[in-house]
């Protein structure tokens, strides 16, 4: 395709596109006069994301180059130094001074969604403190983190400052002054504790808390504070040798550090945290360090967050100095990211999303989990466990009988397991229960199996009320058993893990996860190097069309014959992937998916012994058995036996977070693997088949050796990219696919031209394709070679990406932006999104003219690097 | 958060099991095809005893299970007979515990594994037992195994209540080492000859 006449002189990016502006060079022309934001002065300070246009960094040159202060002694380090920072709108913020606020702000109420808090009052150590008017919250809350405060101290260079001073450090004159409650005063105290052990290096000036209120984001501001001069995005060197061995090539999935926990100083010096508790303070994942250790920590987190939650507002993020805490809840588990790696909060979200997305899809298995949890198969053992209810409910189970009426029933069951434990309220609780009851019977209705899941929970209730004691309950958990459709009861367990968390706040949730943490650090690691995580978007291993389709024809086959989702993946490219009608995989499933078994050590298990073993493996099966009659099949078999298969329920959150699916995992060869999702839980055998026929289809028309070949020689890379995409001899990637020849000498060429990125200073691109939801990044030249100028290249697109994308304002079609790493630019369209980086000299308007190169070569040779057609995405 | 069990698809929704048709013994008493799964709780070896059976191999490095993998090997008993072992090597993570009558419902076979540097997983291995006693198939055949026996220093579980409790549960019982390959192969011949040789119902 792409070959049509007038490419030779069209230039234009939107070709593609009928709804596009038909005039491209206009358009760009257009974009150079008034729309490229053109920040060009050199900083280090992470330009506000998404200012509105044309009015852009007006404010920015007073902003640049704040004085910095070298390591300053502690009592100095309370002035504050915080510079107004243009928020969204482009209004300035209101002051530092401004932070009585949160006296003013009162307990509950927010006013437009910004808190300040101004620490630096409270910060100063040589203020005599006066006792708080109720000392004992105060007390309370701190109690947990001041050793963690005190600690910090031990740190600071210039630490003459008395502990006990700032044990509770809230308590100063600013308390009597403002007139704060006691439980500003508490909120004071924990920020002031959390931020105070994060910013131990450089002290903390100012921090700031922003809520997010009625009056939405566009309201909030800023205040922000420079500590480095040399805040570049990599944090202090230092800090580099002890930091996540994640910029090592050889990273290997799993926890780290796990003998820290909030005293060390190392664990202190982390660059970037990640944190999962319940809505009590329980840990339950900590990306550094052991989750029991860090009760006290996960703690002070929960409290922060219910604290602005108590003002029925939600906190997300605030800023202390070089750190930004970000919070994200979902439902009673909360999530925590404390950064100090200068990504904005916006990416910090998106991540934690992501988190917990993979916690889901570990912990749906939760479902059955959390039955599982104590209970060890006894469905109402688990009860007992859920809701510490059992003996409320022997005791109802002997007296009480269900009554015929269906309704009825449901309340009986309802009452008698979920609500077991509320006898002492019942008025008050009544209400409560009617509309659980109602959610419970849709629940059933809908989602289970209708009538059959309350046949089989009428099953049960007969039973129960058949025997009255607990030998009833047995009969009943092993009616649900064997009547083989623990389903319906899962989906009441299930709905109720919330349930469980408010009536069990106490429940850890830690042992389920038992084995995950390789899964949860390898998604970790990957923010910062897989650009899937904040595109969400996927990407493909770039494949000769012909090879491509031959993979999806027969992926294709297979998701006819029931298979929901077959995925043909290497690495985290795929390869081909084909959803049965009408059911879509979102991207970030996708990753997920990805992330889940490529960190799962045990899905290649086999694949180790695979080439060592074979030959002795062929001999033990024939000295074995001598059965001719299963002849092509057995065969098959034996070759299977080799490798092992697995078989593993897995949620995908974007596609039903309320279920799982089953994926058949099988590596074809080292770095390729097959993935069959189905929502069945005996089709193992029948994924088998489909396996073998896949692998049979993919081993003769040569797609895995295709695959290898594609590794070795990579993507895209920039230094090819054509000279002038106008005459028609450039046609098509050079290095992929057929055209071999070509590739050889294009090889050379390019080895030639080494060191010196692309054309233009190029150094390297992201094309996002939107309407396939697929990207493509060039492989990176060698200015950008080292995994920590990757790293860093990747965030400073994630800004990009975030200020492009930022909802608070006008949708932006291009960005340009210069610092001292790079000259980055940023176009969107309706059918794409170009990111490319550039030498930090580049001249712009010559960079402007590559991207149009650019995305013109992406769209020569999209068959090769996209999988086009019958994209499960697009029904 | 946590999600119930599958989808629409009710037809199939049941935990009916992974099984061929044959999955409970085979129809020809010469070749016997049987479904094997292994049980108990995590870390006790479950993956290494299978990986030192069929491969012949030891991996000291802990690989977490995911699921369960599934494995087979035929061996030839001295009657000339041949078994093809199905093997379901099951996660021993509380968060599968739920999903075991997916593996172990129409085996013929389950092999509940603990290690005997472990009382906990011994009584975990009980509790395998008196699950499979309740929901496993009918003439199951069951078998006790203390893995790491190479760990005699560290012995927590004695070989006398271990085989106690087997004889009171009719369990076949042999303490193997996965790392030495000690009894490893004895176990799964043991096991062979101890299947019922006519086909079960």
């Amino acid at each position: 395709m792409e070959s049509d006449s007038n490419s030779s002189i069209d230039l234009n990016p939107d070709s593609l596109n009928t709804n596009s502006p038909p005039d491209n060079f206009k358009f760009w022309s257009l974009n150079e006069s008034n729309n490229v934001k053109d920040s060009e002065h050199v900083s280090n300070h992470e330009v506000s994301a998404g200012l509105a246009n044309g009015s852009l960094y007006d404010n920015l040159d007073q902003i640049e180059e704040p004085q910095i202060e070298k390591p300053v002694p502690c009592d100095s380090m309370i002035v504050a130094e915080a510079f107004e920072v243009v928020d969204e709108v482009g209004k300035s913020c209101s002051s530092p001074s401004s932070a009585g606020y949160v006296g003013e702000r009162g307990s509950s109420e927010v006013v437009n969604g910004s808190l300040y808090t101004n620490l630096d009052q409270i910060e100063e150590p040589q203020t005599e403190l006066s006792v708080p008017s109720d000392p004992i919250p105060v007390a309370e809350a701190f109690d947990g983190v001041s050793e963690v405060g005190q600690s910090s101290f031990v740190q600071r260079e210039n630490s003459e400052l008395e502990f006990d001073a700032h044990s509770s450090p809230s308590s100063s004159g600013y308390v009597g002054e403002r007139g704060v409650g006691v439980a500003s005063i508490r909120m004071r105290s924990l920020l002031y504790a959390l931020a105070f052990s994060f910013s131990c290096r450089n002290g903390l000036k100012v921090l700031c808390l922003i809520g997010e209120g009625s009056c939405g984001p566009s309201s909030t501001s800023e205040i922000e504070e420079v500590v480095d001069s040399d805040a570049d995005g990599d944090v202090i060197p230092q800090e580099n040798t002890i930091n996540d061995f994640s910029d090592s090539a050889s990273w290997v999935p799993g926890k780290r550090h796990i003998d820290e926990d909030d005293a060390s100083i190392s664990w202190r010096k982390r660059k970037k945290h990640f944190f999962v508790l319940s809505h009590s303070g329980k840990p339950i994942y900590s990306r550094y360090g052991d989750e029991h250790k860090l009760a006290g920590f996960s703690a002070t987190l929960q409290a922060i967050i219910s604290f602005v939650e108590n003002g029925e507002d939600r906190v997300k993020f605030v800023r202390a100095g070089k750190h930004l805490v970000v919070f994200l809840v979902k439902g009673p588990i909360y999530l925590v990211c404390i950064s100090c790696t200068e990504e904005s909060h916006e990416a910090l979200t998106g991540q934690l999303e992501l988190l917990y997305g993979q916690l889901m899809s570990a912990l749906v298995q939760g479902g059955e989990d959390l039955y599982e949890e104590k209970a060890y198969g006894d469905i109402l053992e688990f009860l007992d466990y859920l809701f510490s209810s059992i003996p409320v409910l022997i005791e109802r189970l002997g007296r009480t009988r269900p009554d015929p009426n269906r309704e009825d029933r449901m309340t009986w069951i309802y009452n008698n397991t979920l609500g077991s434990n509320v006898d002492k309220d019942k008025e008050k609780v009544g209400k409560m229960l009617d509309d659980e009851k109602r959610e419970l019977s849709q629940g059933l209705k809908t989602e289970c199996s209708g009538e059959a899941g309350i046949n089989s929970l009428e099953k049960e209730i007969k039973y129960t009320s058949a025997d009255e004691s607990s030998d009833g309950l047995n009969s009943l958990s092993h009616v649900l058993d064997s009547s083989g459709d623990v389903n319906e009861m899962l989906l009441i367990l299930t709905k109720s893990v919330n349930r469980c968390f408010e009536k069990n706040p106490k429940f850890d949730m830690t042992p389920l996860l038992g084995g995950t943490d390789a899964v949860f650090s390898s998604l970790i690691h990957s923010f910062s190097w897989n650009p899937s995580t904040f595109l969400h978007a996927y990407t493909c291993l770039p494949l000769a069309y012909p090879t491509r389709q031959a993979a999806g024809s027969i992926l294709q086959d297979v998701a006819d014959s029931g298979v929901l989702f077959a995925i043909l993946m290497c690495k985290h490219k795929v390869v081909s992937l084909v959803g049965a009608q009408k059911a879509s995989l979102h991207p970030d499933d996708m990753l997920l998916l990805a992330n889940f078994v490529l960190s799962s050590e045990s899905f290649r298990q086999g694949e180790i012994w695979f080439k060592e073993e074979e030959e002795e493996e062929k001999e033990e099966a024939k000295g074995g058995g001598d059965d001719d009659n299963d002849d092509k099949v057995e065969e098959e078999n034996l070759r299977v036996s080799k490798t092992s298969e697995s078989f593993s329920p897995i949620c995908l959150p974007r596609y039903n977070p309320m279920a799982f699916l089953y994926a058949y995992v099988h590596y074809l060869d080292v770095d390729t693997y097959l993935m069959l999702l189905t929502t069945s839980s005996d089709a193992f055998y029948h994924l088998k088949d489909c396996r073998i026929r896949i692998e049979m289809v993919l081993l003769k028309s040569n797609v895995l050796s295709e695959v290898q070949r594609s590794i070795l020689e990579g993507g895209l890379h920039v230094e090819d990219l054509p000279i002038d995409p106008s005459p028609r001899t450039v046609s098509l990637s050079p290095h992929l696919g057929q055209e071999k020849i070509t590739t050889e000498s294009s090889e050379r060429t390019r080895e030639s031209s080494f060191g010196i990125g692309g054309p233009a200073g190029l150094w390297h691109f992201i094309y996002r394709s939107i309407n396939l939801d697929q990207y493509v990044a060039s492989e990176f030249s060698s200015p950008i070679n080292s995994s920590n100028q990757q790293k860093r290249l990747y965030r400073a697109y994630q800004k990009l990406y975030a200020s492009m994308h930022d909802k608070g304002t006008a949708p932006h079609k291009t960005q340009f932006r210069r610092d001292e790493n790079y000259a980055l630019l940023c176009w969107i369209t309706q059918d794409f999104e170009l990111y490319a980086a550039f030498d930090p000299l580049a001249d712009k308007a010559l960079a402007i003219k590559t991207c149009n190169r650019v995305c013109q070569w992406v769209r020569d040779v999209e068959n090769e690097i996209f999988l086009l057609g019958s994209s499960p995405f697009s029904w | 958060m946590g999600c119930s069990a599958s989808l629409p698809d009710k037809s199939s929704g049941k935990l009916s099991g992974l099984n061929t048709e044959s999955g409970g013994g085979a129809t020809d008493p010469k070749n016997l095809k049987v479904k094997l799964v292994l049980l108990g709780d995590s870390g006790v070896g479950k993956s290494c005893i299978v990986l030192r059976f069929v491969r012949g191999q030891f991996d000291p490095t802990s690989k977490v299970t995911v699921g369960a993998s599934f494995l087979s090997q035929t061996i030839a008993l001295q009657d000339s007979t041949t078994v093809k072992f199905e093997i379901w090597d099951t996660a021993g993570q509380e968060r599968y515990a739920a999903l075991a009558p997916l593996y172990y419902r129409g085996a013929a076979v389950a092999v509940v594994v603990y290690d005997i540097t472990s009382p906990e997983s011994f009584n975990k291995a009980q509790y395998w037992v008196k699950e499979l006693q309740k929901h496993g198939s009918p003439n199951i055949v069951l078998a006790l195994v203390g893995n790491k026996a190479d760990l005699q220093e560290n012995r927590e579980v004695s070989i006398e209540d271990a085989k106690g409790y087997a004889e009171k549960n009719g369990m076949f019982f042999i303490e193997t080492s996965a790392k030495t390959a000690d009894n490893i192969n004895q176990l799964f011949e043991e096991i062979a000859k101890r299947l019922p040789r006519t086909p079960t119902s």
